[in-house]
């Protein structure tokens, strides 16, 4: 039973991190975490420093060779960076060139990017020690915390949300602040781009973070193996399938009866896939075959994917409300449109109208509904801890011999959308 | 190796029987430093030090004796400077320092906040050698007048400031008791749930008037609901599948993933780096069963391996018949106590033989006879238990959820004999007064003055989750409760750190 992922950040526990910073632990232990300790830096202490502060031995660190500070330091301290800016224009003849100050050459940096996403992602990270990945399926509002440093105020930075590739390019809707020693930046990002956080100081010095946000574009991240899940009547697994959905632009899926398969593409927010009589999940894409084809919303983010979530039209931020989805098919030369409008009233009871409008047939459309009362079922398993059960007992239905019977659904709400029995990255 | 010396400075203990449980001061949307004044003892020269990097010109020094230091001959004069406070990314409530002196010294930082003023926020650094300082400090109080204090040698450096709010993802907690007189001093440590809200796995810990003083979201996206919880020398142990350690700073310092986690992680008492956790593991034509796994973090490898599929056969055997939540450790020998949940039974493994020595409770066995190993009254049985733990050589402490057939929970210990004619004895129990049904999570902690601290948690749209700690007479003295869809698997009672010298 290994570890499906293992990620030792040595660097934190070392207070190395990569943005420059000095983190610590509540334990000097912590440092037997420590593979890279070596690598620290030689301005560190170590244990034993602190019975010998008064002793000129070389335990204080990689600063061998210098005696401790101890007594009256009569030397400014000053920043290494400024000093060496010093040297450069002190030098010269001072009467001769006016005093402007210390050439500031140095970049600003980053102690700690702390990173909040809002809907669908619902997360917050930090960014300093490694990228992080992030699947959207709609833009989302950042707020990024910035501890920046430098030689210079660092109020008086230009703090940015960038892209990562063209960091002359801020993200949309992008508003900064300086609050509490913090700057503050608000934007939208949208999945596609790759997010970096910048820093420039009066003299054009611009620091770029060590690590990104990677938003792959929705087709990116919806090519993987998601797990198909049924469920039984007291929301256990009853049943798992994997759907491929490859980054070749072809998907399939087993079956009882064999394999379903075809192809996929995203455009415009869209999501169409293409059933293919007859193909395989190793010859998927068989010319001539027949076909249908079905193009609706989608949704996916880091564990959810689907093809047609429901969209919320009216309600709160709960479950009940009423939520709707259009999905148009093409099978041959028939085109029609199916929109699911689900009722979940506060009262319980629920109603599930659709409506299949044919483009350019007679009869143009039929309807059927069905209805009954709801409920949520809270998932006590530990297997499925990725939602809860929308629970509905049909009362009726368009086949009146099919009811009563209980559908039971895994639900996540996600941006306003309703995703009923989405497939999941196991 | 390089070490880098951390010092953790532990604040003071939280003896505030005292303590006022007024609400903070009044709200201020300003964090502007409200003074700062560096006073040193003998230099009379009235310079004005400004922190241009980060008060922008706006903290006014003046150099003065400082009160308690001018007593002391030896303590040199000391020029505190460039101190910068940046509030810490990742929690309102904690507050980087930075400052230079003009000499090498050891110096101590603390902070106090007008509405807890038993409580300092500590950072003591020995360190004569360095001239360049940063301490993290954390546990301040929402929305209140911290006032800081830098000492290096006889001087001292004064700041205040007005922290913020909370930030609005937090739940506001209700105190519906308080025997301050009668409680364990301590903060309570827990993983908040809102799975209603899509809200992530939020690590907070509540004062004992209910505010939050240290909060940190978590990066882990598929921790689960059902996480452990705990502390380890590195940080908190926190999440299901995927599992992280995240230290005080909200640094993530350690994470992996486990593809059958669930429910536990609890740290090897003995060995450092070591934690327990339970898995799933596939039983031939038998549905999947639990496993027990002991993993170290530090070497990352796994150290112990045992599951029910060759140890147990229940009856019925079902999906999910064994639904493990807790590992624990006897007192005085190897062996592990695992808790059954769908089993309604606590089990004794011997840890080398891997073999079930004894089954404490129903078992899932009523129909043909079983009833377990133990004699048990009516008054000692427990339904789909959750966290047991030896408070004694002889006595354990557990949550008994109930069932939807006794539905209301409890926190219950049972006094067990063992030897030819084992039973389990009632010998303390804690009922609230109002019953609470919590069906699926719980927990119960021994508290260091004798109490109990039993977390009846929920993850429900309808019913609110309580933490409630009862005294050795059942009588409830403190009582803290969530708002609605706001759950806790497990609530942890500690002395929290509260600050660190960091490394400049």
């Amino acid at each position: 039973m290994k570890p499906t992922t293992l990620s030792l950040i040595a660097a934190l526990v070392l207070g190395a991190s990569a943005c420059g910073d000095d983190a610590a632990t509540p334990s000097s232990d912590a440092t037997d975490l420590d593979t890279a300790a070596d690598d620290a830096g030689g301005d560190v202490a170590v244990p034993d420093a602190v019975d010998d502060a008064d002793q000129d031995t070389d335990d204080a660190g990689g600063d061998d060779t210098t005696p401790p500070d101890i007594g009256v330091d009569t030397t400014p301290d000053v920043d290494d960076d400024v000093a060496a800016g010093d040297a450069g224009v002190d030098g010269g003849d001072d009467t001769a060139v006016p005093d402007t100050g210390p050439v500031d050459q140095t970049a600003p940096t980053f102690r700690d990017i702390r990173i909040a996403l809002g809907e669908p992602a619902n997360t917050e990270f930090d960014l300093n020690t490694a990228d992080h990945l992030e699947h959207l399926a709609t833009p989302v509002t950042i707020s990024a915390r910035v501890f920046a440093r430098d030689d210079s105020p660092v109020e008086d930075l230009s703090v940015a949300l960038v892209a990562a590739d063209d960091p002359s390019t801020a993200l949309p809707e992008q508003t900064a602040r300086f609050e509490t020693g913090l700057w503050i930046i608000e934007a939208t990002a949208a999945a596609g781009t790759d997010v970096v956080v910048s820093a420039t100081d009066a003299a054009g010095n611009t620091g770029v973070s060590a690590h990104r946000l990677v938003l792959p574009s929705p087709a990116e991240s919806m090519a993987r193996t998601w797990e198909r899940r049924t469920w039984t009547s007291t929301g256990t697994i009853d049943g798992t399938v994997d759907l491929a959905f490859r980054d070749d632009g072809t998907w399939c899926v087993p079956t009882p009866d064999g394999v379903e398969a075809g192809t996929w593409q995203v455009e415009d927010d869209e999501l169409s896939v293409v059933t293919i009589d007859g193909a395989t999940c190793d010859d998927p894409a068989d010319e001539g075959a027949s076909y249908l084809t079905r193009t609706a919303p989608f949704h996916v983010d880091r564990t959810y994917f689907s093809q047609r979530p429901l969209l919320r039209t009216e309600g709160s931020t709960g479950l009940a409300g009423t939520w709707a989805v259009t999905v148009v098919e093409t099978d041959g030369d028939v085109v029609r449109e199916v929109t699911t409008t689900l009722d979940l009233s506060d009262d319980g009871t629920f109603e599930e109208h659709v409506r299949t409008y044919w483009r350019d047939t007679v009869p143009p459309e039929a309807n059927a509904t069905r209805s009954g009362t709801w409920e949520i079922m809270i998932d006590e398993h530990y297997e499925d801890s990725v939602g809860d059960f929308l629970v509905r007992q049909v009362l009726e239905d368009p086949d009146p011999e099919a009811a009563p019977y209980q559908v039971v659904e895994l639900y996540v709400i996600r941006a306003g959308r309703l995703l009923l029995d989405p497939d999941l990255d196991p | 190796m390089t070490r880098r010396l951390l010092l953790a400075a532990f604040c003071t203990p939280l003896a505030l029987a005292g303590c006022s449980s007024d609400d903070a001061t009044e709200p201020g949307a300003d964090t502007e430093i409200d003074a700062s004044t560096n006073v040193d003892a003998s230099d009379d020269d009235a310079s004005t030090n400004v922190d241009a990097s980060t008060d922008a010109g706006t903290d006014a020094a003046v150099d003065a004796p400082a009160p308690d230091a001018v007593e002391d001959a030896d303590a040199p004069d000391v020029e505190i400077s460039g101190v910068s406070i940046v509030e810490s990314p990742s929690n309102a409530l904690a507050w980087y320092v930075d400052y230079t002196t003009d000499i090498a010294v050891a110096t101590d930082v603390r902070v106090t906040c007008a509405s807890d003023d038993d409580y300092e926020a500590v950072a003591l650094d020995p360190i004569t050698e360095r001239t360049t300082h940063s301490v993290f400090l954390m546990g301040l109080v929402a929305e209140d007048e911290c006032e800081l204090v830098i000492t290096a040698g006889a001087s001292e450096h004064r700041e205040s400031r007005t922290t913020p709010a909370v930030p609005d993802f937090l739940p506001d907690a209700t105190i519906v008791t308080h025997d301050a007189s009668a409680a364990q001093p301590g903060w309570t440590l827990v993983n908040l749930n809102n799975h209603f809200d899509g809200v992530p796995l939020t690590l907070a810990m509540f004062d004992e008037q209910g505010r939050i003083r240290w909060y940190h979201r978590t990066s882990l996206g598929r921790a689960g609901a059902d996480t452990a919880v705990a502390l380890v020398p590195e940080g908190i142990l926190v999440g299901e599948k995927e599992l992280g350690i995240f230290d005080w700073q909200g640094q993530l310092v350690w994470q992996a993933g486990f593809a059958t986690m669930h429910h536990e992680a609890r740290p090897d008492p003995n060995e450092h780096g070591l934690f327990w956790y339970l898995g799933v593991v596939e039983c031939g034509d038998d549905p999947p069963a639990d496993s027990v796994v002991a993993w170290n973090y530090l070497t990352d490898t796994q150290e112990y391996f045992w599951s029910f599929c060759d140890n147990y056969t229940p009856d019925p055997i079902a999906p999910d018949w064994s639904h493990t939540n807790t590992i624990q450790f006897f007192p005085n020998d190897d062996d592990l106590l695992i808790s059954s949940r769908n089993q309604n039974a606590l089990m004794r493994i011997d840890r080398d033989s891997g073999e079930i020595v004894w089954v404490l409770g129903w078992g899932n066995r009523i129909a043909d006879g079983f009833d377990g190993d133990f004699a048990m009254a009516e008054e000692a049985r427990f339904y789909q238990q959750h966290d047991p733990v030896f408070v004694d050589d002889d006595s354990i402490l557990l949550f008994d959820n109930g069932h939807p057939t006794r539905p209301w929970s409890r926190a219950v210990q049972l006094q067990i004999t063992e030897g030819p004619e084992p039973t389990a004895e009632l010998e303390w129990e804690f009922r609230p007064s109002e019953d609470i049904y919590a069906p699926i999570w719980g927990d119960a902690d021994r508290l260091d003055n004798g109490n109990t601290l039993v977390t009846f948690g929920l993850r429900s749209t309808t019913d609110t989750t309580h933490l409630i700690e009862a005294d050795a007479d059942a009588r409830e003295v403190w009582h803290l409760e969530l708002p609605i869809h706001w759950g806790i698997y497990r609530a942890e009672r500690l002395t929290p750190p509260s600050g660190f010298v960091l490394a400049p």
